[in-house]
């Protein structure tokens, strides 16, 4: 189902739509107060621009670096071309280390790979130890927002989902009493792990350390507790050192949440004595990104969240309707390179208001991807056979004078004549949700002609 | 060919224009008062702020907050006399741990921060596992920015390091912060000197 199909159920509960807007812009303005409160803010996006423009440039040599460094660390570093060799590079890990139960942070790139299905599938019990994380995984649905996984769930609902399957009171719907509930159970499940395994926020290459940062803890206690630590990452993760660590640091949380840090930021170098560390470095479809000039600037993302809090189709739509690992702009301009037409309708859910751009902390260029997608997606073939008549109907009539004249004329006097219910038919999707506007008596060329032209006989000069 | 030298060939084969490394240089506020700041800022993360002129009053001001009928843990004696822990201690007995106190090395005034590495946590897990946090810095290592953070300390030189901002939190619940998800349930900052 394409985007527009999705939405449509989604904002039938117009109630429910506002209050998601609402979620979602709240979190937006919480990101504002600290982008203001900080001085240098623009220069900080400028350097962490300027920084992920420079990693890209030479991906190979911190590729290397990094790998090189952390094994000397004594660290087990692996390479998947895609996320099949991913998912059985860790499958082969637990497997050799007879793992059943693994403990997991929040990784955007594993629910990318599908690991969590693939590891059920050869035996293994996957927690989700993010708090949103485990109530969706609960309740057998994708995350819908990449920070803020439950953000489309009331709180009634996550106590009778809590109430299902962690014995909480029937009814109960308070906040701190089921964070308290979820508290014993994952701590529970932290003591009794035999894996830990984490996503990587940053890869830092002159020292082959990985950054995690939580709010809650969980990965650290998932890390920490466990003979066997994985970290997984994509191979646009890499930065150079730690001096360019602190500017995203200063960025990242202020985008995400409007927190100035986010509780804890681990740097994993060496596994504790007597344990085992690996990293996975992935590139599933992000070399092939990063070749193409039109659309490798998606690669500097650091996967914030702050374009789907801004953009006004997220939040009105929903992470779901994008049917996709990661929804909302970022999502839009990423999904196509992974598969063109699964994703064709994601660049042309958008009013392209460029809000996102603005938000963005290391300033990807996304609205004008989107637009160049749409390019590309319908020299593919890609557009839907109802918009390609329209579109070119529009383009016959645009560009001709006299029939851009005759179509205007024609308009406003169906708008001022004709009967309500033939102006606002089925035909008339804008009107849908929308009065038209009051239609002037003559168009501007007219008054123009009539009042500013010195004579009037010019007129006489048409096409 | 490996697995590693088909994707560095292919990151080779798709590399954009170098760009330069950037050279990265932020203002200083000269005039900023790093404790009061910090205060501030730890403050605004749901942390506690305390100001002690000497390491072993610790101590006693642990028994004046929480009580003397608690368990105190910490690798360190240099803040009274507490369970010690190190990194043999059972995961179980830390997590029963009420209290866990730990030397940091660095506080950053803009986001109320505390770099503490496995050294000065004796057990990894340390301050996670226990219920209630206590980090000790020294006035002097309070610093502005993260970019002064990463000056006065260095991420590797031990196998774990970790900047913690406050207690552990979530809003994962109808946007509801609930301070004490699965981390330390309070944080406090104590400042000596």
């Amino acid at each position: 189902m394409s985007h527009p199909e999705k939405a449509a159920a989604f904002i039938s509960d117009e109630a429910r739509t506002d209050w998601h807007d609402q979620a979602l812009w709240f979190v937006r303005q919480k990101r504002d107060v600290q982008s203001k409160a900080v001085p240098e803010w623009e220069d900080l996006r400028e350097a962490a621009s300027e920084i992920k423009h420079h990693t890209l440039s030479r991906l190979d040599f911190y590729l290397s670096q990094f790998a090189e460094k952390a094994e000397a660390n004594g660290v087990h570093v692996h390479w998947a071309v895609d996320a099949n060799a991913h998912n059985e590079i860790v499958g082969d890990i637990l497997k050799q280390h007879s793992v059943k139960r693994l403990v997991k942070s929040k990784s955007m790139l594993t629910e990318e790979c599908g690991l969590n299905h693939y590891l059920e599938e050869s035996g293994v019990e996957v927690i989700d130890t993010d708090l949103g994380e485990r109530i969706v995984q609960f309740a057998k649905e994708a995350p819908s927002h990449i920070v803020m996984p439950a953000i489309h769930f009331k709180k009634a609902e996550i106590g009778r989902i809590f109430h299902d399957k962690l014995g909480t009171e029937e009814g109960a719907d308070d906040p701190k009493y089921l964070t308290e509930a979820a508290r014993q159970h994952l701590r529970a499940m932290f003591l009794s792990a035999d894996a830990g395994l984490t996503g990587v926020n940053f890869a830092i290459s002159e020292t082959g350390g990985v950054v995690v940062c939580t709010n809650e803890g969980n990965a650290d206690l998932g890390v920490h507790l466990a003979p066997l630590k994985i970290h997984s990452m994509g191979i646009e993760k890499v930065i150079p050192g730690p001096k360019e660590l602190s500017v995203f640091l200063r960025l990242l949380a202020r985008s995400a949440t409007g927190q100035p840090l986010t509780t804890y930021t681990s740097h994993f170098h060496r596994p504790r004595s007597g344990t085992e560390m690996h990293i996975v470095i992935v590139d599933n479809g992000r070399s092939r990104q990063l070749g193409s000039e039109d659309f490798r600037n998606s690669l500097k993302c650091i996967r914030c969240g702050a374009c789907l809090n801004t953009c006004p189709v997220y939040r009105r739509s929903g992470g779901h309707s994008y049917d996709y690992t990661i929804p909302g702009p970022i999502g839009s301009i990423l999904s196509p390179n992974m598969d063109p037409h699964a994703h064709k309708s994601l660049p042309f859910a958008s009013t392209l208001c460029g809000s996102c751009s603005d938000v963005c902390p290391v300033k990807i260029d996304i609205h004008e991807q989107l637009y160049r997608w749409r390019q590309v997606l319908t020299e593919k073939g890609g557009m839907p056979v109802r918009k390609r008549f329209l579109t070119k109907a529009a383009a016959r009539v645009l560009s001709s004078p006299v029939l851009y004249r005759m179509a205007g004329k024609t308009g406003r006097m169906a708008l001022r004549r004709g009967p309500r219910r033939i102006v606002y038919s089925r035909l008339n999707e804008w009107g849908k949700d929308r009065e038209l506007p009051v239609a002037p008596k003559e168009s501007f060329r007219d008054w123009y002609i009539q009042h500013r032209l010195e004579t009037p006989k010019d007129s006489a000069n048409d096409e | 060919m490996t697995s590693k030298e088909s994707i560095l060939q292919a990151v080779r084969n798709n590399l954009p224009p170098q760009k330069e490394r950037p050279a990265l240089e932020f203002p200083v506020n000269q005039s900023l008062e790093l404790e009061g700041a910090f205060q501030k800022a730890i403050e605004a993360c749901g942390g506690f702020y305390i100001s002690l002129a000497e390491p072993l009053s610790v101590a006693t001001w642990i028994a004046s907050k929480f009580g003397t009928n608690v368990v105190v843990g910490s690798p360190s004696a240099r803040f009274g006399e507490f369970s010690k822990v190190d990194a043999d201690t059972p995961s179980e007995r830390l997590a029963a741990t009420d209290i866990f106190v730990c030397e940091g090395t660095c506080a950053v005034a803009e986001n109320g921060a505390v770099w503490i590495s496995e050294k000065e946590m004796g057990h990894r897990a340390g301050p996670f596992l226990a219920q209630h946090l206590v980090l000790v810095v020294a006035a002097k290592d309070i610093v502005a920015t993260m970019h002064d953070g990463y000056q006065h300390i260095s991420p590797d030189s031990d196998g774990f390091g970790i900047w913690i901002a406050g207690p552990s939190k979530t809003a994962d619940i109808e946007q509801s912060l609930v301070i004490g998800a699965h981390g330390s349930r309070s944080t406090t900052v104590v400042v000596v000197g």
